[in-house]
């Protein structure tokens, strides 16, 4: 593939080393051409020296022929406008960009961009890794407002079934692990002690879950 | 009629002073405290220190009931992120936004935002009026001369 990353911080530096070894076709943009000095010398791409927001600069990386665009700066505005001048200008198929405020990754993200917020990743991975004995939290990426939660079975659902915790259009069990199988789970499955479950919830109903199934967040 | 405008530049502090004579209720949200404060001395509860892009602070501003939003910062993503979030996320009806690079301008209406304005081009739209004039008196001059 064709992929041109803006901003050669640390995440666009090693993206570019990590798909240029695959052997993609790399050309990376930034402001301040001594950024560069953190490609490796086997680095192969191209590095060109320039605001990415332009679209002369962008077309000099070769926007009109690429496949994919990642705007990865340290500013999130620059990130957004370069991200919709790749894909509204060059017609880009694939671009993605970094977000680092949340809120706002939020809205761009519903105004149609592909948008990576690593502040909300990395909160949940690090919630994850103190919590991971009560139960699991993944953010949805594909829709905001939804969330992953796997948790093993709460005492007191034994015998219940999945159809009593569920609730249309907020809470769903849509996977259940129960000795070493997985399965996806009709509405009049039996729960038992010792499953693992996950269920897709949207966020503002996380109380009620802890509520309906008994689960200490 | 409510306005916000986002960038307490020269633009943004003489705007607001005209806007705030002739009667406008306007916020001005400028990012820069040292600004903030030497704007704070004259126009009080109209300006805001904070990020004219940050949607908590917009939401505060009132963005909800504003009529327009212009965006003059010295940086055209910024003003282009204020006026969407404007437009999409608080249905402001117009939105206008300053373009730094004149050849933003453009891509700046293509991507919603409903006027842009470029003090190079406006500058250099005169200067072509005032060379095409004076090459125009030039021209005549020479034609009397040889008359």
């Amino acid at each position: 593939m064709k992929i041109v990353i803006m901003g050669c911080g640390r995440v666009g530096v090693l993206l570019a080393r990590i798909l240029d070894s695959e052997g993609h076709k790399v050309a990376v943009i930034d402001r301040d051409s001594q950024a560069f000095g953190g490609l490796c010398e086997e680095f192969q791409g191209r590095m060109i020296a320039g605001n990415g927001i332009d679209a002369d600069v962008q077309r000099e990386a070769g926007m009109a022929e690429a496949d994919a665009f990642v705007a990865a700066t340290r500013d999130d505005n620059t990130n957004i406008m370069a991200a919709q001048v790749a894909k509204e200008i060059f017609g880009v198929f694939k671009v993605i960009a970094r977000i680092y405020d949340s809120e706002r990754e939020h809205i761009f993200h519903e105004l149609g961009l592909k948008t990576i917020c690593p502040v909300t990743v990395g909160a949940f991975q690090i919630r994850n890794a103190i919590l991971a004995d009560t139960l699991r939290r993944i953010p949805l990426e594909a829709a905001n407002n939804l969330e992953l939660i796997e948790t093993a079975l709460p005492e007191g659902l034994d015998g219940k079934k999945v159809r009593d915790i569920q609730s249309p259009g907020e809470i769903r069990v849509v996977a259940l692990e129960r000795e070493g199988l997985s399965i996806i789970p009709g509405g009049d499955t039996l729960l038992k002690s010792g499953d693992t479950i996950t269920i897709v919830i949207s966020r503002d109903v996380m109380p009620r879950l802890q509520a309906l199934i008994g689960i200490k967040a | 009629m409510y306005v916000i405008l986002v960038g307490g530049g020269k633009v943004g502090y003489y705007l607001t002073k005209t806007l705030l004579s002739e009667g406008f209720e306007v916020t001005l949200i400028e990012k820069e405290r040292t600004i903030f404060e030497k704007l704070f001395q004259e126009f009080k509860d109209s300006v805001v220190l904070g990020d004219g892009t940050d949607i908590r602070l917009l939401h505060n501003s009132g963005a909800g009931r504003a009529d327009l939003l212009v965006s003059i910062t010295g940086h055209d993503q910024d003003n282009l992120v204020a006026c969407q979030l404007a437009k999409r996320k608080f249905g402001v009806a117009h939105t206008i936004a300053r373009v730094n690079n004149p050849k933003n301008e453009d891509i700046l209406r293509r991507l919603g935002v409903d006027t842009t304005l470029s003090s190079t081009r406006i500058i250099f739209n005169l200067i072509e009026q005032e060379v095409a004039a004076q090459v125009g008196r030039l021209q005549e001059a020479a034609a009397r001369s040889r008359e």
